[in-house]
């Protein structure tokens, strides 16, 4: 951890935060390499969510330090613009504008951060609406969309302001069975840009076609990290062991 | 006397005027209203400890008294201390007086706004908190986000009860009547029933006068409503 190599993309340096007495990330240090592909898993309430809401400062760190691409995370409106520049979100609940079109939601950026001019805006929301298999979509409104849908319209709003690394926050944990796997599929496929991402999910199948680095959390503290094959094939600790046949065993 | 005055004994030139100046108090406290309620509720949602308390304290009392009497007390105590601060601060010379017209629409709108601060605090606050974040995360600038996001759905939610107040206005215009300077719909009519002794029929008339122009109102905000409703979308 010490000799990060200057390329990581995002680092945590003995980060802490507590909810008033209870702790929820304990003492957090890691590294995810620029291009790495990193999946969060773990127990509901070990921490995954607001660790990941750390790295663009939605959350408020305590203690430590978090770097991302080099910039440390600073409570400074300067710093978190800087930050939040690079690192596009995707929600659990989308959080779409629901009074614009999907061709607004993924424009209003792009022209208001970026400045982009209409035209090469909407040119860039449509390659990327495409991209995330919604052709025809542009002039609809979010509540036309299915959940799937307007998850995939939420991923394509990200990437329209060219992030360097993408925050996905349980992508699929708001959607119904059968919306799952075509917005696992899209997430899948955006492998090829070469975007750092870090995910948090559920989905273990998921996590092993987009991972190239597991961290499984437990209780605020990251337990096992590593490659899918270690973790998932010849997990160390019992606690992970414990979770794993857990997931197996259930439906 | 006109062909549709007679039956209005030749009231109804009067009466029409006094309905449009009805009308223009209460679009001018409307007006007003909104200005207090923006920045009520603005304060309302401050992370200011001060300002929440300021618009508490706004909201509550003038909810608490009894319009008319805030009225009153507009004209006869703000007024008069508003013009020796005035004088005080040498803005204005020692015979000023304040236009009691604009003594009057401030007044309902300091009242209407209490009313709406709270009307549109809750529409802010009916917005998914999941938007805001969604906005931090784009790096969307403040003035954007308000403009944008908050301020047209915070719209849509409100508009029920911002119809509601305008209605009132209509009717919080006539509170005015009691003090004998202006001549609004129902000081008309009551001049009208006391010299001709045609009482009930006068305050119907007057009554027909508000009745129309909620009517109206209404149909108005039915459209607007319409035109803004996110549920024709799906």
């Amino acid at each position: 951890m010490t000799n990060a190599p200057p390329q990581a993309a995002i680092e945590f340096v003995s980060v802490s935060k507590a909810f008033g007495a209870t702790p929820v990330l304990s003492d957090i240090s890691l590294t995810i390499a620029a291009g790495e592909r990193a999946v969060v898993c773990g127990p509901s309430g070990a921490g995954k969510s607001t660790l990941i809401r750390c790295i663009n400062g939605l959350e408020q760190h305590q203690r430590g330090t978090i770097r991302v691409s080099g910039e440390t995370l600073t409570e400074a409106t300067r710093s978190l613009r800087q930050i939040r520049a690079q690192v596009g979100m995707v929600f659990q609940s989308f959080n779409l504008f629901p009074h614009l079109t999907v061709l607004e939601n993924c424009c209003i950026a792009p022209r208001t951060v970026l400045g982009l001019p209409r035209k090469e805006a909407e040119s860039r929301a449509r390659t990327l609406l495409r991209r995330v298999d919604l052709p025809g979509y542009a002039d609809r409104y979010p509540a036309q969309l299915s959940g799937g849908q307007q998850q995939r319209v939420a991923i394509a709003r990200a990437l329209c302001m060219q992030p360097r690394i993408l925050l996905l926050d349980e992508p699929t944990s708001a959607l119904d069975p059968e919306m799952v796997q075509e917005v696992l599929d899209t997430i899948v496929g955006l492998t090829d840009l070469g975007m750092t991402m870090v995910c948090v999910t559920h989905e273990m199948g998921f996590a092993r076609r987009l991972a190239t680095k597991v961290l499984f959390m437990d209780q605020g503290r990251i337990v096992e990290s590593g490659p899918p094959a270690d973790v998932f094939d010849a997990p160390q600790s019992p606690r992970l062991q414990r979770f794993l046949g857990r997931e197996r065993a259930g439906p | 006397m006109s062909a549709w005055n007679a039956p209005l004994a030749g009231y109804g030139t009067q009466l029409l005027l006094g309905l449009i100046f009805t009308l223009q108090v209460a679009l001018c406290s409307y007006t007003i209203g909104m200005v207090f309620g923006v920045l009520g509720a603005a304060a309302k949602l401050s992370r200011r400890r001060g300002l929440r308390l300021a618009a508490g304290l706004y909201t509550t009392l003038v909810r608490a008294l009894p319009e008319l009497l805030l009225v009153l007390l507009a004209f006869f105590l703000g007024a008069g201390l508003i013009e020796r601060l005035l004088v005080f601060l040498r803005l204005a010379s020692e015979d000023f007086s304040l236009n009691p017209f604009v003594v009057a629409v401030v007044a309902l709108g300091f009242i209407q706004g209490a009313y709406l601060t709270e009307i549109l605090r809750a529409a802010v606050l009916a917005i998914p908190r999941g938007q805001q974040e969604a906005a931090r995360a784009l790096n969307l600038p403040p003035l954007t986000y308000l403009g944008r996001i908050v301020a047209p759905q915070a719209l849509r939610h409100a508009l029920g009860g911002l119809g509601n107040i305008w209605l009132n206005a209509t009717k919080d215009a006539s509170l005015i009547s009691v003090l004998g300077i202006f001549s609004d719909v129902l000081k008309v009519s009551s001049l009208a029933a006391a010299a001709t002794k045609r009482y009930v029929f006068f305050y119907m008339v007057a009554g027909a006068c508000f009745l129309a122009l909620t009517l109206v109102s209404m149909a108005l905000l039915e459209w607007l409503r319409r035109r803004l409703s996110l549920s024709r979308l799906a």
